[in-house]
């Protein structure tokens, strides 16, 4: 009886022992939860980056076109959600693209009409945040 | 902390001194149940690990696919838009062989950019790299420069240019597909992005 007592471990010591690796197995799985929910969130934001500017390289295209089309016709606000890439006069822009992205492009043509200022922004929710990548550039009539 | 260390050691030293002085070791139930838990939990702990791995060669992958088709792009813009001239289907570049010269002509075969000294310079697929030739008539040399890497493999590559009006100078379109060179990738893991862009040459 005495000697089963000597070599056991008291309560106490088990519960510090639990307490202290739970608290260890849990610090360990948030890191891990976050690095992958972070990591994923990057490859969105590296192919949201990419759409935004394959849009510019898109609009540029039309620009180097026909730049008195462009200026009379385009100018204001679209969404751009098909691929490929077409002039679309949808009333609301939705979440479309890739199934996660929606692309919006503000167009507008300053006093003088020989610069449009555009700015595009590829958007899409991902746990609960909102995440948007920008792009601002100005289409010269002369480059 | 130390507090805790310390604790666990001395615990760990008295555990040691009871058992080995009675030469007493770990049942069979005991090694059995320590097997069992180390059993479950190294699979969790290895898938974790492989799923985190897996994600994070992903973002490499398309980060690579990405540099490589953004620098690829951006040099042949770059270079056409400074340097191009006038557009050409074979080399020596002559008035013959000139091309997208006349109104709402188009040509999407082997394209050769004449700049303003004369030289010409080209765009082709070598090995599913992008390749940039650019020749030099004073000294007859010719230099080959990838513009990709062998991480990546390109595909769909088209230099097309047009011509509209008398007044505008032809059009250049550039296209082209960079995805992972690794063929057994599985489709879920292979990165690939589209590039296209238009470029107006200089007059």
């Amino acid at each position: 009886m005495l000697e089963s007592k000597k070599n056991g471990l008291t309560l106490i010591e088990v519960l510090i022992m639990v307490t202290f690796l739970s608290v260890l197995f849990i610090s360990i799985t948030t890191v891990t939860t976050v690095s992958l929910r972070t990591s994923k969130v990057n490859e969105h934001k590296i192919i949201a980056t990419h759409l935004s500017e394959e849009l510019r390289e898109w609009l540029r295209g039309e620009k180097e076109q026909d730049w008195e089309t462009f200026i009379s016709t385009r100018m204001g606000t679209w969404c751009f959600t098909t691929e490929p890439i077409e002039w679309d006069e949808a009333s609301e822009c939705v979440y479309d693209l890739k199934n996660l992205y929606k692309r919006e492009a503000v167009l507008s043509l300053n006093v003088d009409e020989t610069q449009v200022t555009t700015l595009i922004t590829t958007s899409w929710n991902e746990n609960g945040n909102a995440y948007s990548v920008p792009i601002k550039t100005v289409f010269s009539i002369y480059e | 902390m130390v507090m805790l260390i310390r604790f666990l050691l001395k615990q760990y030293l008295v555990f040691m001194n009871n058992n080995f002085h009675k030469g007493r070791g770990f049942t069979f139930i005991e090694i059995m149940i320590a097997l069992g838990v180390i059993s479950l939990v190294m699979p969790v702990m290895f898938s974790i690990f492989f799923v985190v791995a897996r994600q994070q060669s992903k973002v490499f992958i398309l980060q690579e696919v990405k540099r490589n088709g953004d620098n690829a792009l951006n040099v042949i813009q770059t270079l056409s838009r400074q340097y191009g001239r006038t557009l050409h289907s074979d080399t020596p570049a002559t008035q013959a062989n000139s091309i997208c010269v006349e109104d709402d002509s188009t040509y999407s075969d082997d394209i050769y950019i004449k700049d303003a000294h004369g030289d010409t310079f080209h765009f082709l697929i070598s090995d599913s790299k992008i390749a940039s030739l650019s020749a030099r008539v004073a000294t007859g040399t010719t230099e080959t420069v990838f513009l990709t890497t062998d991480k990546v493999s390109i595909s769909n590559f088209s230099l097309l240019c047009e011509k509209q009006t008398p007044f505008d100078p032809p059009i250049l379109t550039i296209s082209f597909t960079s995805s992972q060179r690794n063929p057994d990738a599985r489709p879920d893991e292979s990165a690939s992005l589209n590039y296209q862009t238009k470029i107006k040459l200089k007059n």
